[in-house]
């Protein structure tokens, strides 16, 4: 029977190829598609086990907190660490040279983002030089940043230009991100002791939802009220000014799909129409209609699966080889072909073949044999 | 001798389910290929269209958007005498030093908020706005922590309607109007006075300072002294450049819309492709027919490929109608040169709609060359042979 289905399948090669192509094409885009609506939603899979929140302005990012949270922080039962920054907005050498740096609390930032490893004597030359600066591997590499090279940062709307040491390089955490003592901007644009935000590590992920509240109930009815959120929810927050993209790209998903359903429907619907007296003939050897539409049906199935193992598979290989996680935070933070957005793609396909064959396989089973050996196509 | 179209309808007519599925694969990628342009026109339109040729903003060195900018209270001093301003009615140069700050609000119907940008403004800050429109309520009074929001912004956010109370700095802020601003960038802000503002954000100073230009030529010496005076730090941008730099923010969704859309209509094309084979197979007959009747291949390819595109524009034009109700509805995203809020809406033009037909054309002309390639250039013989 399998033998029969691949026959028939390549019996009009280029009609088969077009189809397969097509699909493939189709497959590649909605997978695509598919990826960002799932890191648009959920910007970090599995963010419930990092350990890290991060308490801002109730107003907004754009407003500060004063210095003076940080030891009020650190008494809540369950707060690890605490480290203050803030967001620099300058860039090196050139306006493209975007990239997130950060005047962090040298003292405390180790502690915090745990994940960072670096190695400890550049850890404590980092701490030591109040002009020096840390970066991560991923931005290091990027611009081709050693050890011991000196960076400017221009362009701040903090209206300050620090000229920095780098001092380490870390791996792990946001490894995208330059940090540099929070001390340093802080003198310079005149002490007004305020920070950005604050990071704050856990000492169990499970007690998120206890900690933030004790912390935002705690500077409730300040002029300085805080909101603190975790990591995904922070960057959730930041993905909703973006307005509602996830609406925008499930609905083009969904014409996609409709798209590729007509194109191997049509495809479906020429190649059984051509070969309705076939069908009558097998009929009239004895074949059930189950048989015939089986038969179909395989066929569509054999033929939108490889188009779409080619387009789904082609992505996966692809995103996985671009690494778009590497690219930065945000949406980016863990931008990749998740498992079970493979498997939501593959259903589709599988149910787009089906579909697409049922009607046809269906009438050309059920067809009077008679009219239909007589049929000329 | 050209084959009559009419020869073309009618098979196309016979094959309806096949012609009405392949044109519907392309109506779904120009309706994807439109929608997706409307939005990027859109976003672009309300940057473009903001600003008064002799409007200049300036701003600290350095700064990308009036957010990231300050100006102090005596450079305002100096900045109000320089020579070219125009002057009101009263023989006041017409300057108005402006305060932005970004906060964040809910939007309606959804728990997640974005940044609004509320503008304090100098008392000529509105003559400085020809798009300025009051539509509801009255303009705010100095000192009694009122506000007038725009009409997208009223729309799109929580708690700011029509005597609603809106929360930030220090306190409650009485919504008492609402107003238009066109399709500019204006009407996605909050406005209010510059001093009542200030005080309220512990801000000494301003964020930028904009200025009327007397003419043209009034313009461009503005801009030099603006530039010359080394102990301002400041720089002068008309506003039109000021907005059209942040037009940038259009440029992903642009290249999203491309990228989208191209890869469907490769998809589409395929599909238009198999059809015109299956089309060319089952006429073999008439093809030989044809030949033996005198038409040439040349006529034989041209009417092919004419039935194709045919199909794609039958395809082409319900995308466009597809696309058409979206025209004006209004959305928003976050510009990012400002961090804030841009209320805009849906742009379909006439000119975009003749790109989405001529990209449907271009589809149906690619999936029906090789096909009718194929047509033209069957042998006679064995072509009228065949069943």
């Amino acid at each position: 029977m399998w033998r029969l289905v691949l026959k028939n399948l390549l019996r009009n090669k280029r009609r088969s190829f077009l189809t397969a192509s097509s699909v493939c094409v189709s497959m590649f885009l909605l997978s695509t598609l598919a990826m960002v609506y799932t890191a648009l939603g959920a910007p970090i899979q599995d963010a419930d086990s990092i350990p890290i929140m991060m308490v801002r302005r109730a107003a907004g990012i754009v407003f500060p907190l004063p210095l003076s949270y940080a030891p009020k922080i650190r008494s809540v039962p369950g707060v690890a660490a605490c480290a203050g920054l803030t967001w620099f907005g300058g860039y090196w050498k050139d306006p493209a040279n975007q990239f997130a740096n950060f005047a962090v609390d040298a003292e405390n930032v180790f502690e915090v983002q745990a994940g960072v490893q670096i190695p400890p004597d550049q850890k404590e030359a980092f701490k030591r030089d109040r002009t020096g600066a840390v970066a991560g591997d991923l931005l290091a590499k990027r611009f081709g940043w050693k050890v011991g090279d000196r960076i400017t940062l221009l362009g701040s709307p903090w209206g300050f230009t620090p000229e920095l040491t780098l001092r380490g390089i870390y791996t792990g955490g946001p490894a995208d991100q330059l940090w540099f003592h929070w001390e340093y901007l802080n003198e310079s644009i005149g002490g007004l002791d305020q920070v950005g935000l604050y990071w704050v590590r856990l000492e169990k992920p499970e007690s998120a939802a206890q900690v933030g509240k004790t912390i935002d109930a705690m500077f409730r009815n300040t002029d300085n009220e805080t909101k603190t959120e975790s990591l995904s929810a922070f960057l959730l927050s930041f993905i909703a000014m973006l307005g509602n993209v996830r609406l925008v790209i499930f609905m083009i998903g969904s014409a996609v799909t409709f798209a590729v359903l007509l194109v191997v429907a049509n495809t479906m619907a020429m190649s059984i129409r051509e070969r309705t007296s076939e069908a009558a003939i097998m009929r009239s050897l004895g074949y059930q209609p189950s048989h015939i539409i089986g038969l179909f049906m395989a066929e569509s199935v054999v033929l939108t699966m490889f188009g779409a193992l080619m387009g789904i598979g082609g992505a996966k290989l692809l995103f996985d080889a671009l690494a778009l996680r590497q690219i930065g935070q945000f949406v980016f933070a863990d931008m990749r072909l998740r498992p079970e957005t493979l498997g939501v793609c593959f259903s589709i396909a599988l149910g787009i073949s089906l579909l697409a064959a049922f009607w046809p396989a269906y009438r050309a089973a059920r067809a009077n044999i008679a009219m239909a050996l007589r049929y000329v196509g | 001798m050209a084959i009559p179209l009419k020869y073309n309808l009618r098979n196309l007519a016979v094959r309806r389910t096949t012609t009405a599925m392949t044109a519907f694969s392309i109506t779904l990628t120009v309706t994807v290929f439109v929608v997706l342009m409307a939005l990027a026109r859109g976003l672009q339109s309300s940057l473009t269209a903001t600003g008064h040729p002799l409007n200049l903003i300036v701003m600290r060195e350095g700064s990308q958007s009036e957010t990231q900018s300050s100006v102090q209270r005596d450079a305002l001093q100096t900045l109000r005498y320089l020579e070219g301003i125009a002057k009101n009615e009263k023989g006041e140069p017409r300057v108005s030093p402006e305060l932005v700050v970004l906060i964040n609000l809910p939007r309606r119907g959804q728990g997640q908020g974005s940044n609004v940008t509320i503008r304090g403004l100098g008392p000529e800050g509105f003559a400085l706005r020809r798009e300025f429109k009051l539509v509801e309520g009255r303009e705010f009074k100095p000192g009694l922590r009122e506000v007038i929001v725009s009409k997208r912004i009223a729309e799109r956010f929580q708690s700011c309607g029509l005597g609603d109370k809106l929360k930030f700095a220090k306190g409650y802020w009485t919504v008492v109007g609402i107003f238009d601003a066109g399709n500019t960038a204006y009407a996605s802000e909050i406005w209010t006075d510059a001093e009542d503002l200030g005080q309220d954000f512990d801000r000494d100073g301003y964020s930028s300072v904009f200025l009327r230009a007397t003419d043209t030529a009034a313009l461009d010496r503005l801009k030099k002294q603006v530039a010359d005076d080394r102990r301002l730090h400041q720089k002068g941008l008309t506003e039109i450049e000021y907005y059209e730099k942040q037009t940038s923010t259009a440029g992903p969704i642009k290249f999203l819309g491309l990228f989208i859309a191209g890869l469907m209509a490769v998809g589409a094309s395929f599909a238009a492709m198999n059809t015109m084979y299956a089309a060319v197979a089952r006429r073999t007959k008439e093809i030989g027919a044809l030949r033996v009747l005198g038409f040439s291949r040349g006529s034989i390819l041209l009417s092919f490929i004419i039935e194709s595109v045919i199909i794609a524009a039958i395809g082409g034009f319900l995308g466009c109608v597809l696309a058409l109700p979206i025209n004006g509805v209004s959305t928003g995203t976050t510009n990012f040169t400002t961090f804030s809020e841009l209320a805009f809406s849906f742009r379909v033009t006439p000119e975009l709609l003749l790109q989405g037909m001529i990209f449907a054309v271009v589809m149906g002309f690619i999936g029906g060359l090789f096909p009718a390639w194929r047509a033209a250039h069957e042998n006679i013989v064995t072509a009228l042979r065949s069943t």
